[in-house]
């Protein structure tokens, strides 16, 4: 690490969001000068002006704001298998077929996230794929955190798409 | 633990089709089984659960995830949840109960075969107490959490005191900085453009300590770059030279770049998400909720850095 410089964190604003967060949780992350969320506040607080670290969210999960690339970076989870999970694309396919047929389909939103996902937040994560670079984060060494990076990648907007 | 009497899984499928199951077991040593059952499942949800639960209650999960891509995994938990070791039974409200015995009727096989094909898009889950940390842990990863009320997924009961937890997360600290994943992350992060580049020799020289210890490495303990499964993974050393080559010839330097820079690097603000609870984490992964915070703490004291000692806008 480097000496020279020893930038406080807290200079930024830190949220760390979950909803199993108890007060002992947040009094602790508030002494790293961390605001605890335990609702989906931070969901809307995704913007050009944020980094993502979401390890191990459930990329089905993630909410439009990060398939839609709204973070300037975001650290989580491998986004391909879930665009190479074929058993789940052509089951989101056939979902629109009928949802089109029953004119029920309405455009997924940050909140409607589903275990087999609209195919609009697939197109989403298929757009994002490609319009992001990604490098994989390195694995510790320690055998309690060997898995704490697994399959986590560094995701960032490539030049184009930035510019 | 789980008193699974007291607990509800409300499974909404396609159509309107609407079933419940609360979950009950005989007794809590019925639910008990060895914690070693899915621990070596890297490749299903349930993988994590490492802790008494009952059949059922997997079972239910069974049928709203999906399975294991590998055929073998998909035995392997089949075995585990065979139809067989458990029991259907509907009560007086048409409730459907599913119990774990020794042998069960015929048609909760063919209620599984069937339910594992149905598209469920809606999980409702209802507890009616606090469930297990590992349990709660497993559902706020694996359910979309549209599908889950606020209310459902509770604070997790602090296991450890204030001073313990702190105590715990100084521990990690100090491993982290025994790990070179600090310098491998910050080597990253540097070349991705969060990282400082003005200090060109401190760079270079956590770039170095990347590549030698990636030299120094055994093959396995190397990062891995499966580009067959994973089609976007790079060989992250090329790709990480090639994007420090982009940010110094093609990046602007703005005028109003000063020591501070966070005017221009726009960069305000780090979001973690899915923690877990530093207080209540007696997961598999023992610590590595602190592992993560620790992380999360670094990263954005690395972008820290960069947006102030760095004439560059940040890459990202």
């Amino acid at each position: 690490m480097n000496t020279q410089a020893q930038p406080d964190a807290s200079a930024i604003a830190l949220y760390v969001q979950d909803p199993v967060l108890n007060e002992v949780d947040i009094a602790f992350l508030s002494s790293l000068n961390v605001q605890a969320m335990s609702n989906m506040r931070a969901f809307s607080l995704i913007d050009s002006h944020a980094m993502v670290y979401a390890p191990h969210y459930q990329v089905r999960g993630w909410p439009e704001e990060m398939r839609r690339g709204e973070a300037r970076c975001i650290i989580g989870n491998d986004v391909k298998p879930v665009l190479d999970d074929e058993w789940m694309v052509d089951k989101a396919r056939k979902r629109r077929w009928f949802e089109d047929l029953l004119g029920t389909h309405k455009q997924a939103t940050a909140r409607t996230v589903q275990i087999i996902p609209d195919l609009d937040a697939i197109d989403e994560l298929r757009d994002f794929v490609e319009k992001h670079e990604a490098i994989r984060l390195p694995r510790p060494v320690g055998d309690v955190a060997r898995s704490a990076f697994n399959d986590t990648f560094v995701y960032w907007k490539t030049d184009q798409e930035e510019e | 633990m789980l008193n699974a009497r007291e607990y509800h899984l409300k499974v909404v499928s396609e159509g309107n089709d609407t079933r419940h199951w609360p979950l009950f077991s005989e007794s809590e040593t019925d639910i008990k089984r060895p914690t070693s059952d899915y621990r070596d499942c890297d490749l299903h949800p349930l993988t994590n659960l490492k802790l008494p639960t009952s059949a059922a209650f997997n079972l239910l999960l069974l049928h709203a995830l999906p399975m294991p891509h590998t055929s073998s995994r998909r035995r392997e938990v089949k075995d585990q949840l065979h139809p067989t070791k458990l029991s259907h039974e509907v009560d007086d409200d048409g409730w459907s109960h599913v119990v774990r015995k020794s042998s069960a009727p015929s048609y909760v096989k063919s209620h599984t075969q069937s339910t594992q094909s149905t598209d469920i898009t809606r999980i409702h889950v209802d507890f009616t107490e606090q469930l297990t940390p590992a349990q709660v842990d497993f559902l706020r990863r694996n359910i979309p959490r549209h599908a889950l009320k606020s209310t459902e997924i509770r604070p997790r009961a602090a296991i450890y005191s204030p001073e313990e937890l702190q105590k715990r997360f100084g521990q990690v600290q100090t491993a982290w900085s025994q790990d070179t994943v600090v310098q491998r992350l910050r080597a990253v992060l540097t070349r991705v453009g969060v990282a400082p580049t003005a200090d060109k020799e401190h760079a270079n020289k956590e770039e170095s300590l990347h590549k030698d210890e990636l030299d120094s490495k055994d093959a396995d303990e190397r990062p891995v770059h499966d580009e067959a499964s994973v089609g976007h993974a790079v060989d992250v050393t090329n790709q990480l030279n090639d994007l420090s080559l982009k940010a110094e010839t093609s990046r602007p330097i703005p005028e109003e770049s000063t020591e501070s820079g966070q005017a221009y690097s726009g960069l305000d603000k780090a979001i973690c998400i899915g923690l877990g609870s530093p207080s209540a984490d007696t997961s598999a992964w023992e610590k590595n909720v602190l592992w993560q915070l620790v992380a999360f703490l670094e990263m954005a004291k690395i972008c820290m850095y960069r947006i102030y000692h760095s004439p560059r806008p940040i890459m990202l």
